[in-house]
């Protein structure tokens, strides 16, 4: 639990990025019609690297 | 607030977006779509003037031979919808419209014959478009003038 709350950034991007990829394959365009899924990848891969530079660095 | 929490934070605040942009999309997509233009003088969200014509008594009003074409940005890709355009015209008087419409179906393109005078409304069926913008034209091809009074854009699915 308390590994869980110290990389919530971390969880919260993997079950969001999960949702994105259940969401499309269940009906294509439900998020990349709302925005750029380039976007998303970006930003989720950039949210998982701070919190492993984060935990790296404390 | 720790570094931790800050990201955490800012990950939630991400993902909250992210939702919120998906739920207002899937309001949009869903159903049927009005957009309006009661003003065509002024400019909106959906509709503007690729070349602004004539503002004749305070309404745009075509000439015999000029044409206009009306920029139409709508919030979704559809196949089929309804445009209706209510114009003002003297006996005599024809107005032509044509729309970018998908590759493979026929031109959506009608003709409206007023030979009674006074406002019509032209309810033009099927139309669709690939992209969220598509052009109208509208040439103004009988002997009098035809004023534009208002435009309306249903999309149906």
């Amino acid at each position: 639990m308390k590994f869980l709350l110290r990389h919530l950034a971390s969880v919260l991007t993997i079950v969001g990025l999960a949702a994105v990829i259940v969401l499309e394959a269940w009906r294509p365009g439900v998020v990349s019609g709302a925005l750029n899924l380039t976007w998303v990848w970006l930003i989720s891969v950039g949210l998982l690297l701070a919190d492993r530079w984060l935990s790296t660095s404390e | 607030m720790t570094k931790t929490a800050a990201l955490s934070s800012i990950a939630a605040l991400f993902w909250l977006t992210v939702a919120g942009l998906v739920i207002n999309y899937q309001f949009i997509a869903s159903g049927r779509l009005t957009l309006r233009w009661p003003n065509p003088t002024q400019p909106n969200a959906s509709f503007r003037w690729a070349d602004r014509p004539a503002v004749r008594n305070g309404q745009i009003t075509l000439a015999s031979g000029e044409g206009a074409t009306v920029h139409v940005a709508v919030p979704r890709p559809f196949s089929s919808g309804q445009l209706l355009v209510r114009v003002l015209m003297n006996q005599g008087g024809t107005l032509r419209l044509k729309a970018s419409t998908l590759p493979g179906r026929p031109a959506a393109a009608t003709t409206i014959r007023d030979s009674f005078g006074g406002s019509l409304e032209v309810h033009w069926q099927d139309l669709a478009t690939r992209g969220r913008q598509f052009d109208v034209r509208l040439t103004n091809e009988g002997l009098s003038d035809v004023t534009i009074q208002r435009l309306m854009l249903s999309i149906t699915r």
